[in-house]
């Protein structure tokens, strides 16, 4: 199988399905997973994704996920648009075509665009997260390698590798982001752990650097809640959404809505420039300016 | 389904041949796992050919990782173990059924089918994984990985639908001077059974690795008892002099924690 696992499909490659005959040119290598390459590949004029297993049963059952995700949600309606195989000398190689999604890893945006994009970046992730639980699945892999956001900020999910549903055992996950790894819960799949690798995610999008590399070197018996929660209060970015973040790690949420609407809560909160008090002098202020223009406005009028 | 993964570092030095004690197990319908720990020391050509082939004859996998990669591997091992014998036996009913072993072969409808039924197989089959742990004087700086990998492991076995339990064994035994293995923890369900793993130990040099896996086998097949099979190749392929005076109950009856 280690042989299997190196083989990467070169530039210009033609693949033609065994069974359904549909033919693709790779246009490159998108990304590699646990048990699979992903190619950018052309169809026609149309651009996909190509995902390509080494393991046939690990592929087929990822296929399995996608399909019943497909009749269950009207959101990834047509996410899957091929399952074939690929011929490869003597081995068969199993392979489904996805949407291709043209974006930018979150911190990259982030870096590119500027921190206010935070906000929308992490709300637009709980939507996601939300209307994936409402059809009964929890993503469960949810770090950066798996998340795109595209030219308005709107993100997407790239990788369903993980994607299981609510009540069973996670497939796939990243230790860091990982619930049991925090001492923080189990490894069953629900809307909490979606929720707290999510307020993992955020945490690496908004620590600095440094502070985030020390987090790798935690010993096991450093590694629990209130660590993190201290790590969330610390850092500037996250303020507004110490609350939302705190209780997702502390597995405090009934729901991925209820989250997202405390999300949406901090924004509005945040995004008053200045306390009331401190406001009122300025308001008076503009309020006798607005009079003084309207005398005169008034008064050229008459003249 | 009865697995045991050995985490070892080395060679064994003393006893029968652990190739042979893993062959032995395999017949005894367990499959045989080898996990190599190669942070600062080199295992060396020869180690890394006997975990290799201990694998082989024990029907299962074998990998050298360092001690970050533990956890995640122990994961993998088990996990595919599991799916590797499932498919074995799909396999079987496909060759029944079609004329043919492989999967590959069928139309992507039926595939799908088989890949589902194979799935749920194995989530709901009942598992136990004796993990045997290689206690030797070099072993010492790689015990907390190692705690912490069997660990991670029991909260994921938790989280499967069937019944998954563990147990930990380790090599040489501190108590008498002949014990090869000794009961860290017996069959649990339960995380906070593994938190004292290994605390107190009295490490020493000898890897009676060969021995160890013939009395895991006798563990995991019959609890304390020995099994026939298992002593005929005590007799036969024992280290000279050590065998004669085993008490039955001595590996057993002194637990670490």
């Amino acid at each position: 199988m280690t042989m299997l696992s190196e083989v990467c499909l070169p530039e210009g490659f033609v693949i033609t399905g065994r069974w359904n005959g549909h033919v693709y040119r790779v246009l490159g290598l998108l990304g590699e997973g646990a048990n699979g390459k992903v190619y950018l590949v052309r169809q026609g004029r149309d651009l996909f994704a190509l995902k390509m297993g080494f393991d046939l049963p690990d592929l087929q059952s990822e296929i399995n996920i996608l399909k019943s995700l497909m009749q269950g949600s009207a959101e990834y309606r047509g996410f899957m648009t091929d399952v074939d195989d690929i011929r490869l000398g003597a081995r068969c190689l199993p392979f489904y075509v996805m949407r291709y999604v043209k974006g930018l890893p979150p911190l990259t945006f982030i870096r590119k665009y500027g921190p206010e994009w935070f906000h929308v970046i992490g709300g637009g992730l709980l939507r996601k997260l939300a209307n994936l639980h409402r059809s009964g699945w929890a993503f469960c892999d949810l770090k950066q390698e798996n998340v795109l956001v595209t030219g308005n900020g709107k993100v997407e999910l790239i990788d369903f590798g993980g994607l299981t549903p609510i009540g069973k055992p996670v497939r796939q996950f990243t230790e860091f982001s990982d619930r049991g790894y925090w001492n923080a819960g189990s490894r069953t799949a629900d809307e909490g752990y979606d929720l707290f690798a999510f307020a993992i995610l955020c945490l690496q999008l908004a620590a600095k650097k440094p502070d985030f590399a020390q987090f790798a070197g935690w010993l096991p018996q450093n590694r629990h809640t209130g660590e993190l929660v201290a790590t969330i209060r610390a850092c500037p970015l996250l303020q507004p959404y110490a609350p939302v973040l705190v209780r997702a790690v502390q597995g405090a949420y009934r729901s991925s809505p209820d989250a997202l609407t405390d999300w949406n809560r901090s924004f509005s909160g945040h995004a008053r420039p200045m306390p009331v008090r401190a406001a009122r002098p300025w308001l008076g202020l503009s309020f006798a300016a607005s009079l003084v223009f309207f005398a005169s406005a008034a008064y050229y009028c008459w003249h | 389904m009865k697995q045991i993964i050995l985490i070892t570092d080395g060679c064994s030095n003393v006893g029968i041949n652990p190739v042979a004690a893993a062959a032995h197990a395999n017949s005894e319908g367990l499959v045989v796992n080898v996990i190599g720990l190669v942070d600062d020391s080199e295992i060396g050509e020869r180690g890394a050919e006997e975990i290799a082939r201990i694998a082989q004859a024990g029907g299962g996998m074998s990998r050298l990782v360092s001690g970050r990669q533990l956890s995640r591997t122990i994961q993998m091992v088990t996990r595919k173990t599991v799916a590797h014998t499932i498919e074995q036996a799909v396999h079987q009913e496909l060759k029944q059924l079609f004329g043919h072993a492989c999967l590959e072969e069928l139309p992507p409808g039926q595939r799908a089918e088989v890949v589902g039924f194979m799935e749920e197989l194995g989530e709901t089959t009942e598992l136990r994984i004796a993990l045997l742990i290689d206690c030797s004087a070099s072993m010492k700086p790689k015990l907390s990985a190692v705690r912490e990998a069997i660990r991670d492991l029991m909260l994921s076995l938790q989280a499967r639908p069937g019944r998954s339990e563990i147990s930990v064994l380790h090599f040489p035994g501190a108590g008498l001077p002949d014990a090869d293995l000794e009961l860290d923890v017996p069959w649990t369900t339960e995380l906070a059974k593994l938190d004292h793993l290994f605390y107190k130990l009295n490490m020493k040099g000898t890897t009676p690795t060969g021995p160890a896996i013939l009395k895991c086998v006798q563990y995991i097949n019959e609890g304390a008892a020995d099994s026939p099979a298992g002593a005929a190749l005590f007799r036969e392929g024992g280290r000279p002099g050590g065998t004669g005076n085993r008490s039955r109950s001595g590996w057993l009856g002194d637990y670490v924690v």
